[in-house]
């Protein structure tokens, strides 16, 4: 009871004891009367409090009811996991990662097969020809391809040089020869 | 009458002689364009590739060590060979510098943190190798390759336009390789 409800609420028939169910109605006037301004719930929980001490109040099964789903079951129930709050911050954080992961994972394979077919552009193993773009590494292998053929007509051409050589070297030792 | 008819044989004769040494003259320049002929100093070609070979040789014992730094000072040294003349030692001469060339280039690429070359030091390399004249040369496998690469270092620069050129101009090369390797394999 706040002495402010005692001194502004004029109670023409003040009840008897904090026992007597008049208290509430007394309260509850003085309310109405000061406009609905402010709250007697403290002073009801009270008296309330104080009959229940000296004779248990029952309940009735509604207001039981009552009481059990709007305060005291969702505060004791176990929230679902989805829906705890900090799953909604976690959950795009834990998306992205797996995300950057599969991409990487996915990038790192694709060099080292690019890698392992060309074994003539990274003859060390290294991946460096990965990190170079798409048509000089089509390029490479292309070389890659041709390099054998190239090679052999080179070397053919060297030779019919050492041909030509060899018959000079001939045709020269036997003007020498002649008298 | 006799006289007219041994004035045209004579004419007729002259005319065979005539167009007999054009077309020897055409094709012996032809040949030389393409750089079939044999080359003026055989020895000097035979010369050039013995070295190279050995020098091959030992940048890939060098390579095979993973002394990437002593193969590209190898390399490095042939660039100051001095490389013979297309007329002196024939276009195989030249094929063989865009060889060790662009075996220069690749590593360099390859392993940009090795005796580092900015950009425009590698496009300087790859100038050095082609020349101005590489365009007569006959279609060969290291002259594309070498190509190929100025479009690498010409993306490394930032400038896509030349990369772009060089790419399709090495692409076009190469599938005439791969048309005559087809043709040349085919029964």
């Amino acid at each position: 009871m706040s002495p402010r409800n005692a001194q502004q609420t004029p109670v023409t028939s003040q009840p008897e004891s904090v026992l007597d169910p008049a208290w509430e109605g007394a309260l509850r006037a003085g309310q109405t009367e000061d406009g609905e301004a402010g709250s007697v719930d403290a002073e009801l929980a009270v008296i309330h409090l104080l009959r229940h001490a000296r004779a248990p109040e029952p309940l009735t099964p509604a207001a039981l009811d009552r009481l059990w789903s709007g305060g005291i079951a969702p505060a004791i129930s176990p929230l679902p996991w989805w829906k705890r709050r900090w799953l909604w911050g976690a959950l795009p954080a834990v998306a992205t990662a797996a995300l950057l992961i599969v991409v990487l994972r996915e990038g790192s394979d694709d060099r080292a097969l690019v890698a392992a077919r060309t074994p003539a552009a990274a003859p060390d193993g290294a991946l460096v020809a990965a990190a170079t773009p798409s048509s000089a590494r089509a390029l490479e292998r292309q070389f890659a391809q041709l390099e054998g053929d190239a090679r052999r007509d080179l070397g053919g051409r060297v030779d019919r040089g050492r041909g030509v050589m060899r018959s000079q070297l001939l045709a020269q030792a036997s003007a020498g020869d002649k008298p | 009458m006799k006289t007219i008819f041994s004035g045209h044989r004579v004419t007729s004769g002259l005319s065979l002689l005539a167009g007999l040494l054009l077309g020897a003259l055409l094709m012996f320049m032809g040949l030389a364009q393409a750089g079939r002929l044999a080359p003026a100093r055989p020895e000097v070609l035979v010369a050039l590739a013995q070295t190279l070979e050995v020098e091959h040789q030992r940048v890939d014992l060098l390579l095979a060590q993973k002394d990437v730094a002593g193969a590209i000072a190898a390399l490095e040294s042939l660039r100051k060979l001095e490389w013979p003349a297309r007329a002196q030692a024939g276009e195989a001469a030249d094929q063989l510098r865009h060889d060790v060339y662009g075996r220069l280039l690749r590593l360099r690429l390859d392993h940009p943190k090795v005796d580092p070359r900015s950009p425009d030091q590698l496009q300087q390399i790859a100038d050095e190798a082609l020349g101005d004249d590489y365009k007569s040369l006959e279609t060969n496998a290291f002259t594309a390759r070498m190509i190929a690469l100025r479009g690498e270092i010409a993306e490394l620069r930032g400038d896509d336009d030349a990369a772009l050129t060089a790419y399709e101009e090495a692409l076009t090369m190469n599938r005439g390789l791969l048309q005559q390797a087809l043709a040349g394999a085919a029964p």
